[in-house]
């Protein structure tokens, strides 16, 4: 190899130590661990919120939330997060044959927020709304932080899928972007459990 | 010497009533259940930067071992 004024170049590898944990990696862990955190002060003040209603759990006049269907949506959701796995495992060995299992996760996501989105729609028609008790307001208030989340790592997940499409997605960018995935996955069944049961 | 055993003094005099202290007004509550679910949701709490500094740190020193390791063959 040349440069342009004929002088051959030479490849010169990077002495320094590469890092443990890729940067991009890193900052989302720690942004993750704060919003675990967020999450365990929701699930926490909500649990304490539930012991102690003395009218019983849903409260009396208010519906109870649809856990069968949820769970539904929750095997969706844990597919979603088991094929990005493999998406990731994929990139791994050849960068384009990520793309499939990557558009497959993206489909599943993108099905549990439109279910969760329906889902909504009928609580409201029955009553439950974010002023119409405890029980409302906690579970828009928790679930909608969750959804948010789950747009917010789709809005990532479609922007890594188009950066793959043109063959410019980083190793660590995409290993970041699961990392927020695996979290958003990895936190739901603990609020199907906790909310919904 | 009498400063102190009047500190002490003072001091067990003020514990005696340390029982009622433990009331506390914010999460002190006579049902069960509420009680448990402060406690629970304390260890909850606690529990969770404890778990993930542990993992993280262990994560670490496990990949840069692997490094070191992959140094020396």
């Amino acid at each position: 190899m040349q440069s342009r004024t004929g002088v051959p170049l030479r490849v010169i590898s990077d002495p320094r130590p590469q890092p443990a944990l890729p940067s991009a990696v890193l900052g989302m862990s720690i942004f993750v661990f704060s919003e675990a955190m967020l999450f365990a002060g929701l699930i926490s003040a909500f649990s304490i919120a539930r012991a102690g209603s003395l009218l019983g759990w849903p409260p009396p006049g208010q519906p109870r939330l649809p856990a069968e269907e949820t769970a539904i949506n929750t095997l969706a959701l844990l597919a979603s997060g088991a094929v990005l796995w493999l998406a990731g495992r994929a990139h791994a060995k050849e960068q384009r044959s990520a793309s499939r299992p990557m558009l497959f996760a993206l489909c599943l996501a993108a099905f549990f927020v439109l279910f969760q989105g329906w889902e909504w729609t009928q609580l409201l028609a029955q009553g439950l709304t974010l002023t119409s008790s405890q029980h409302g307001a906690f579970f828009y208030l928790i679930i909608g932080i969750h959804a948010l989340h789950c747009v917010a790592a789709i809005a990532a997940l479609t922007w890594a899928y188009r950066r793959l499409a043109t063959g410019v997605l980083a190793a660590s960018t995409f290993q970041a972007v699961r990392v927020f995935w695996y979290f958003v996955v990895g936190l739901w069944p603990l609020i199907y459990w906790r909310v919904y049961w | 010497m009498s400063a102190r055993l009047t500190a002490l003094a003072a001091f067990a005099a003020a514990s005696v009533p340390a029982q009622q202290a433990l009331a506390c007004a914010v999460c002190f509550s006579g049902r069960d259940e509420s009680r448990i679910a402060y406690l629970l949701t304390t260890i909850f709490m606690t529990a969770i930067p404890v778990i993930a500094l542990g993992v993280g740190i262990y994560w670490v020193v496990k990949k840069a071992t692997a490094g070191d390791g992959a140094k020396t063959h």
